[in-house]
């Protein structure tokens, strides 16, 4: 696949889990960032699925193991299985679904309580196409979101289990407001911000920012170049530095609506 | 041969009824078509549509709370379901100390037949006007049921509406309603695994499939408790632990589940937490599900959730031998766009199709149906209706069973019988004679003994 390149750049595997709400578009991000296609009405997730896809960096090639797992709750108590040897996590929600942002936030916390110290957690908030189609026309989203608004409904009544308090409050604003953003960046930015956590506001449809997401944490894991360098030392810390300031999108995750962004440092091997 | 009863539906014999009389000795004179009239007026239309259709299923916990319904939207279903509710309390009512009270279990309105039953906390409906016989929609409602234990379990259930007979199923099922709807479906078009309680193999030489079964009994590890190939909802190679069988109710799950819905169709491999009922109704087992070819998926089962590298790496090796010694060619070609086998390999005259089940298999097989013979789906829809018509006849319970049957309905003779070894349905040209027939049947059995090997798994891998 690499041949083309003069020396084999060092291969690291990287774990990679995606959580979040039934129906925010786990599979779609996957399926964009594996295949760059787009599936309309796709069926729901059942289970997980486990895919594996190379990642071709300046200097070294990222190959993801990445866990695809279903929204449903009754899947919930499966999630540890997934994220628990994990170095890296999508948290996923829709912006156009306030139930499935408060429902990311317990996901991050979990991953923070249970995961692996150091995983990697990017904040995704998904269906920005629709967003943008809102403001110029209005009609053509209604299929994907009649779709959504059905699992939404079934996962509203859901939190006895999960002891989601204001999820009552959010329920009746968003049966109402078919596809208008109901999560502003701001929110997503600030959760981000308090936690920790790479950040994008995505469109699987489109296909907008999805790679930078993946390039974005391809470039946070250590090399193993630097880990081997680490061994017997404290840590090797110092050299994760370098591969932040040279993959990541450099506006802070703030969404750059220039598509050009995404053929920017390193382009996927396939 | 000599049990051998003409049958003609139009002049019925006393001796055994045929099913539309036999339906009446249920009836218990319920206000017949109430549940036609407009005592639902929200909308009209819609209504007569929801009316209109031949079957229903509807699935219901006990407080009234909607769970499942093939046809109506939601406020429909909801007045729908009271009524049905309330006729059943109606009963319960009556007796209700003990969990074997007096239950309605069927009953006849019009020319419907409504069976209902009890997994408590869920009631499940059946209603049809196509002439089932009661134990057949009962069949078909126990298929649903487990359908909704392998995504839930039955402790799990009994869990969540514990304290709280109002819980919400829909809420935990999420995702699942198309699973229900393929097998709904499959039932609507009258599907032989569903009459039969059988599997249908995919008809393989015999080397091939010992070729097969070999290689996976070679790459098993020691989480794997089943392994299975599986093409186009036909088994074609099975691998189990000596002290466990595999049961058909739930590979017919398993098989609607990857076959009837695009979810898994994805080239993309799945790790499944699913329950089978009928091995172990409280608790799940966890499927490595892979899609290998264009109809063709390799299904490695686990009791240990953690086991998906382990199973995926015995996954890579089976797939490896299979392609090394070019076999998964001759499995595609054996299912190739639903193709098993053709009438006119059979030496047997005029025969347009049958179903033969080798109950010791608990396997059936079938011919293609011939368009030439079945042009139209509703030719086939009613192909299947005289199947069920005939497996009704000899599975009757009360009294009058009969060993063999066979009428003549237009244009096709169809007959049907029950041995302690297989059931024989087929349909051969019109006014056949009882000698042509009694030949048939011989000549078909000639048959199915001959080519018992490519079209039967045998036990499967044992380990």
């Amino acid at each position: 696949m690499d041949s083309q390149s003069t020396a084999p750049r060092p291969t690291t595997s990287v774990k990679l889990v995606l959580l979040g709400e039934a129906a925010v578009g786990k599979s779609s991000l996957v399926l964009r960032f594996v295949s760059n296609e787009f599936q309309e009405n796709k069926e729901p997730t059942i289970g997980a699925a486990f895919l594996t896809q190379k990642c071709s960096l300046a200097n070294k090639t990222i190959k993801f193991e990445i866990w695809d797992t279903a929204g449903q709750e009754r899947f919930a108590s499966l999630a540890p299985m997934y994220y628990r040897n994990a170095q890296s996590a999508l948290v996923v929600y829709d912006i156009t679904k306030p139930n499935s942002f408060i429902k990311a936030r317990h996901w991050v916390n979990e991953l923070k309580a249970q995961a692996s110290p150091g995983i990697i957690i990017a904040l995704v908030g998904n269906k920005l196409d629709l967003v943008e189609e809102d403001t110029n026309n209005t009609s053509s989203s209604n299929d994907a979101d009649h779709e959504d608004d059905e699992t939404e409904h079934s996962d509203n009544v859901e939190d006895t289990t999960n002891a989601i308090t204001e999820d009552a409050s959010d329920s009746d604003s968003d049966v109402e407001t078919q596809s208008a953003r109901c999560v502003a960046l701001q929110e997503g930015e600030k959760l981000a911000a308090e936690e920790g956590l790479l950040f994008f506001e995505t469109s699987a449809k489109t296909g907008l920012n999805v790679r930078d997401v993946f390039l974005a944490i391809a470039n946070k894991i250590p090399d193993e170049a630097s880990k081997r360098r680490g061994n017997g030392l404290l840590a090797g810390s110092g050299h994760n530095g370098d591969s932040d300031a040279n993959g990541l999108p450099n506006h802070d995750g703030r969404i750059s609506l220039d598509a050009s962004n995404a053929n920017g440092t390193g382009a996927c091997a396939c | 041969m000599d049990g051998l009863t003409h049958r003609p539906t139009q002049n019925p014999d006393h001796s055994v009824p045929p099913l539309e009389t036999g339906l009446n000795d249920i009836d218990i004179s319920y206000d017949s078509g109430s549940e036609h009239d407009d005592n639902l007026d929200e909308d009209t239309s819609n209504l007569e549509v929801f009316l209109s259709q031949e079957k229903h299923f509807f699935i219901l916990s006990t407080a009234g709370k909607p769970i499942y319904s093939l046809h109506g939207d939601d406020n429909m279903i909801m007045s729908y379901m009271g009524v049905l509710l309330t006729i059943i309390s109606f009963f319960q009512g009556q007796s209700h100390d003990t969990d074997n009270s007096d239950q309605l279990r069927s009953f006849t309105a019009g020319n419907s037949l409504f069976v209902a039953s009890y997994e408590d906390p869920l009631i499940l409906v059946a209603i049809s006007k196509r002439g089932e016989s009661e134990q057949q929609l009962r069949n078909q409602i126990d298929v649903l049921y487990t359908q909704i234990l392998s995504t839930l379990t039955k402790s799990q259930i009994s869990r969540v509406f514990k304290g709280r007979t109002n819980f919400d199923l829909r809420r935990l099922l999420g995702g699942t309603e198309k699973f229900l709807t393929a097998l709904t479906r499959e039932i609507c078009k009258g599907s032989p695994p569903i009459l039969l309680s059988a599997l249908e193999c995919a008809k393989l030489p015999r080397t091939i499939r010992e070729k097969i079964t070999t290689i996976l009994l070679s790459h098993k590890s020691p989480s794997l408790l089943y392994g299975l190939v599986v093409s186009d909802s036909r088994l074609v190679s099975v691998i189990r632990p000596r002290k466990h069988s595999l049961h058909p109710p739930d590979l017919l799950l398993l098989f609607n589940m990857i076959f009837h819905t695009t979810a898994f169709r994805d080239g993309e491999e799945h790790w499944v937490p699913i329950c089978l009922p009928k091995f172990n109704s409280t608790g799940f087992l966890y499927a490595h599900i892979f899609q290998f070819s264009k109809n063709s998926v390799l299904v490695l089962i686990s009791a240990d959730k953690d086991a998906f590298f382990e199973l995926r790496t015995v996954k890579d090796n089976i797939l490896k031998s299979l392609r090394r010694d070019n076999l998964i060619k001759p499995i595609e070609l054996a299912v190739n766009n639903g193709f098993s086998f053709r009438t006119i390999d059979i030496p047997v005259p005029h025969i347009r199709h049958f179903l033969y089940k080798s109950k010791l298999d608990v396997q059936f097989i079938m011919p293609n149906i011939e368009p030439h013979f079945f042009p139209t789906t509703s030719s086939r829809k009613a192909l299947m209706g005289y199947y069920h018509k005939l497996h009704a006849m000899v599975h009757a319970k009360n009294g009058g069973k009969l060993k063999m049957v066979y009428f003549t309905k237009g244009s096709a003779t169809f007959f049907g019988c029950d041995s302690p070894t297989f059931e024989l349905y087929f349909a051969t040209g019109p006014d056949t004679t009882k000698a042509i027939l009694t030949l048939s049947v011989r000549a078909i059995l000639a048959w199915v003994s001959k080519n018992k090997e490519r079209l039967f798994i045998m036990g499967g891998g044992v380990f």
